[in-house]
Order: structure tokens, then C-alpha cells, then sequence
């Protein structure tokens, strides 16, 4: 299974022009980087190097970002001699032609754009360990292949449009809290996530369905006992313990709908694992409502790829 | 159409009621109303924390009375959704919207915006936005008694947290 992440995270880096020079006298490097970023700063583009060095035949020669094509008032190489004019760098510190580059528009997130950037034009990095794990083929564990087959023996008892199953699990106590599947037949909302939200809330002693306590006893006590230890789970900080799913995984036949992805995301849900994508499908297809920024929680999403998909 | 006229003011007050009453209730006051030809089908109000089920909005409360009503009498739901029109004090969240796309409701009349989970242009459009399976965008008219609506979520919030530094006095439905 993979992640389902931004574009920003999986996509490759976008690029932007330069001027670029390469400097003569390596002496005068660190004068040229200060007076550049006093009166030349690249305030668009704080994530990279100032120079670069490049090896021509065995030797290192530097190279210095001038400005962004963008921002430069001339973008021609008479720039060059403006700007040689307005900081002062003496003119046989630097060749005498300037040049245009690309380099990286954005700072790098994952070591793969990373690399990619650096072939352009150097770029600060910081390397997130935990992002880096979330960027290749997941493993799943023997407790999600257990939730995922138990997801699909439900999704066979689907009445309507789509059949689908759900089940919603506490990974940490490997137990299942509610499950779900396609009612819609008789209910235009009883989608198969929507009936296991109003599952767990039964085995809370909540619930708003009557149908759905009927599958909840069935199905949560055949993997794991209903237990008074069910209802507790570990709480994080703050008004967390107001929603049923917090610390939860739900586990998918497909992709969920607008609906079922947004009430996934007011019971708090940790994660979803989802192995078809559908068109209507919140999270990553029509909408990405997981990794929104103008809502209040975000959780991590995975699905299986298609590769994985047995071919029939 | 008389967008602010007396019948949706009307209606727009028996769900301000609602609102009222869930406030009373301890859970966040959001109420509405589903009226078909000057009829009232259902009310609803918020039941998050009665039935410990975070999909337990308004709109969802009141759209399962519907379908109820419709399983014992051995009626069809979907043309009757269709001519029918919500009054909720809130723009409904991004699930509502799209649970009401599903029934096929006709047009939703709301208070104040939804700035934290809006499904009706402040988050997302669900209710414009082209969505398979969804069937047609919804009919959407807002503004009417929102002062009093968001009059009510004030309430609610000052009461439950009183002191938080700097909490800002956003829309949690
Ligand atoms: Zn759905
Ligand atoms: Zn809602």
C-alpha cells in the first residue's frame, strides 16, 4: 500500500530562472555573498545556496546566483553590470559574461526532490525521517490484513449502489470497534463508513441505528469480546476524548464519499486504508479532504496500489 | 423569489427553536427544518453528545426522521426530497451538504456561514461542485436570521470554555 499525499510531497520540483555568474577570484567569495545578499537578497527563494561549486576538467570553479530573472528590473546580462555597479564587487572577481539557470522554486520536503533540485542548483534541506517512511510501498501488518478481510466478508452483505465494507479498529489494543457495510438500499446515507461510525458509538453505548447494533454484536465480539478495557482508550491531551474514533483505523473496501470521508473527520479518525479508489472518492480523488489546511484535523490516508490488485 | 420574505423567516424561526433547544441539551446549537409544500416533515437538532456519534448533525437527524417515516408508510423518498426545502440556522458542513446532494433535496435555506467545516462555498462546494453519484448541485440561500444563529453558538461556547486565552469565536458544528 502507498500514502496518499499532496502533490506538493509527490510531484517534482517546479523551477524558476536566474541570472548566474561564475566568480574568478575565489577569494573574494564570502565579500560577494554578503554584499549580493545585502543589496541583491533573494527573498522569494531563502532556500538556496548563494553558490555552487562545479568541477570543469578536474578543477572547482564557483558560481554565484546574481538574482531571479523575475525580479530583476533588466533581465538581460547588461543586469550583471548593474548590479557589479551597485554592490561594489570589483568586475575581475567575476567573469565577464553572466548566464541564465533554472533552480528550484520551493525548498525541497522529501530527499527525492531534494536530489532532483541539487542537480540544478544547491538547495538547504531539512530531511523529515517520518515523511521519508510514508514515500515508498507500506507492508501491512497481519492486524490490517485480518481488519481489511474482515472489510471484505462485510462488503458481501451490501444492499444498493455500491458494495462496500468498513471496519474501524484500535490498532494499539488490536481490537475491533465497529464495522460496516452498504445499506443504502433502503437509506440514501447508510453508506457502509457511516453505519460503522454509528457502530463504534454503539459499542460506547451510544449509537443512533437500531440496524447497526444488530451487525455491531454480530461482527465486534466474533474478532474480539466486547469488554468494559474496549471502551477505554488512550486519550491525547486536550477535548480529544469527546470523539469516538480519536486514535482509531478505518479500514476500506473503497475510497470513501464526500460524507463518509467528512464524518471520518469529525469522529477524529488516526487513519484510513482504503484499496479502491472511486471517482466521488474524498480522499485523493474528487477532494483530498485528509490533508486539507482550512480544516481542524487532518489524518494520514493509505491505499493499495494497483499493482497489488490481484489480476483476474 | 422573496429570498428574505415572511414564510422563509417563518420557517427560518421554527429552526432557530430547534437551535434553542439543543442548546438546552447540552450539545451545539444548530437546528433546522424540512418543509414540503408548507409542510413540516421533520425537525432536528444537533445529538453529537446523546448519541456519542459525530454524524449526528441537524440536517442528518431530521433526513433519517424522513426516511423512517417514508420505510412505514411504503413511500418513495426521493421525489419527496426533491421538493422539499431545509431551513437550518448553520450553512451545512461538508458532510451535510453532501448527505443532502444524496437525498436530493431541493433547496436549503441557512443563517450564518461555516467558516471551520462549511459545505456550501466557506470550506468546500459541495454543493456546486460537479460529483459523481452526487445528482444535481443544491439550490442554496443564506443569511436569514444569522445574527441569531450565530448569537446562539456564542452562547454555547462562552459557556463551555469561558476562559480560553485569545479563542476566537469560530463555528464548530
Ligand atoms: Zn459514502
Ligand atoms: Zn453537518
Amino acid at each position: 500500500m502507498n500514502y496518499v499525499l499532496s502533490d506538493s510531497i509527490t510531484q517534482p520540483i517546479t523551477t524558476d530562472n536566474f541570472l548566474a555568474v561564475e566568480i574568478t577570484n575565489s577569494k573574494q567569495t564570502s565579500h560577494i555573498i554578503k554584499v549580493l545578499n545585502e543589496k541583491y537578497p533573494l527573498p522569494h527563494h531563502k532556500h538556496l545556496r548563494r553558490v555552487k561549486s562545479v568541477l570543469v576538467e578536474g578543477r572547482k570553479t564557483l558560481h554565484v546566483l546574481l538574482c531571479a530573472v523575475a525580479d530583476a528590473a533588466d533581465p538581460t546580462a547588461s543586469c550583471h553590470h548593474t548590479i557589479l555597479k551597485d554592490t561594489g564587487i570589483p568586475s575581475e572577481a567575476l567573469a565577464a559574461e553572466s548566464y541564465h539557470c533554472q533552480a528550484a522554486s520551493r525548498q525541497p520536503v522529501t530527499r527525492a526532490q531534494y536530489d532532483e533540485a541539487c542537480k540544478l542548483w544547491p538547495t538547504f534541506f531539512h530531511e523529515d525521517q517520518e515523511l521519508e517512511k510514508k514515500l515508498g510501498l507500506i507492508a501491512m501488518s497481519e492486524f490490517d490484513k485480518k481488519c481489511m478481510n474482515l472489510a471484505y466478508q462485510l462488503s458481501n452483505h451490501g444492499k444498493g449502489g455500491f458494495k462496500c465494507g468498513a471496519v474501524i479498529a484500535d490498532t494499539d489494543s488490536q481490537r475491533v470497534m465497529g464495522v460496516g457495510y452498504s445499506m443504502s438500499d433502503a437509506h440514501p446515507l447508510k453508506h457502509s463508513v457511516m453505519v460503522a461510525i454509528d457502530s463504534v458509538a454503539h459499542q460506547q453505548g451510544g449509537g443512533a441505528w437500531s440496524s447497526t447494533a444488530r451487525i455491531t454484536s454480530q461482527y465486534c465480539s466474533e474478532i474480539s469480546p466486547a469488554s468494559p478495557k474496549a471502551k477505554k482508550k488512550k486519550m491525547e491531551t486536550g477535548r480529544e476524548e469527546d470523539y469516538i474514533c480519536t486514535g482509531y483505523t478505518a479500514y476500506l473496501t473503497h475510497e470513501p464519499c464526500t460524507m463518509c470521508a467528512m464524518s471520518l473527520l469529525h469522529s477524529r479518525i488516526k487513519h484510513v486504508h482504503y484499496e479502491m479508489a472511486t471517482k466521488s472518492g474524498a480522499l485523493g480523488s474528487q477532494y483530498s479532504l485528509h490533508y486539507d489546511p482550512q480544516l481542524n484535523h487532518n489524518f494520514t490516508v493509505t491505499r493499495k496500489q494497483l499493482d497489488e490488485l490481484p489480476s483476474d | 423569489m422573496d429570498l428574505f420574505g415572511e414564510a422563509n423567516k417563518y420557517w427560518m424561526s421554527k429552526a432557530l427553536n430547534e437551535a434553542k433547544k439543543a442548546l438546552d441539551r447540552g450539545e451545539v446549537p444548530v437546528g433546522c427544518i424540512f418543509v414540503c409544500n408548507n409542510e413540516v416533515l421533520s425537525t432536528g437538532s444537533n445529538k453529537v453528545t446523546e448519541t456519542k456519534n459525530a454524524t449526528q448533525h441537524a440536517e442528518i437527524v431530521a433526513i433519517d426522521e424522513i426516511i423512517e417515516q417514508c420505510i412505514s408508510k411504503g413511500e418513495d423518498n426521493e421525489n419527496l426530497f426533491n421538493s422539499t426545502t431545509l431551513y437550518v440556522t448553520v450553512e451545512p458542513c461538508i458532510m451535510c451538504a453532501a448527505a443532502l446532494r444524496l437525498v436530493g433535496i431541493g433547496t436549503v435555506v441557512f443563517g450564518c456561514h461555516n467558516d471551520r467545516f462549511g459545505g456550501c462555498g466557506s470550506v468546500k462546494n459541495v454543493s456546486q461542485d460537479d460529483i459523481p453519484q452526487y445528482g444535481k448541485p443544491l439550490n442554496t440561500i443564506s443569511g436569514i436570521y444569522s445574527e441569531e444563529s450565530i448569537e446562539l453558538l456564542k452562547q454555547f461556547y462562552k459557556g463551555e470554555n469561558p476562559n480560553a486565552p485569545g479563542h476566537k469565536k469560530k463555528i464548530k458544528v
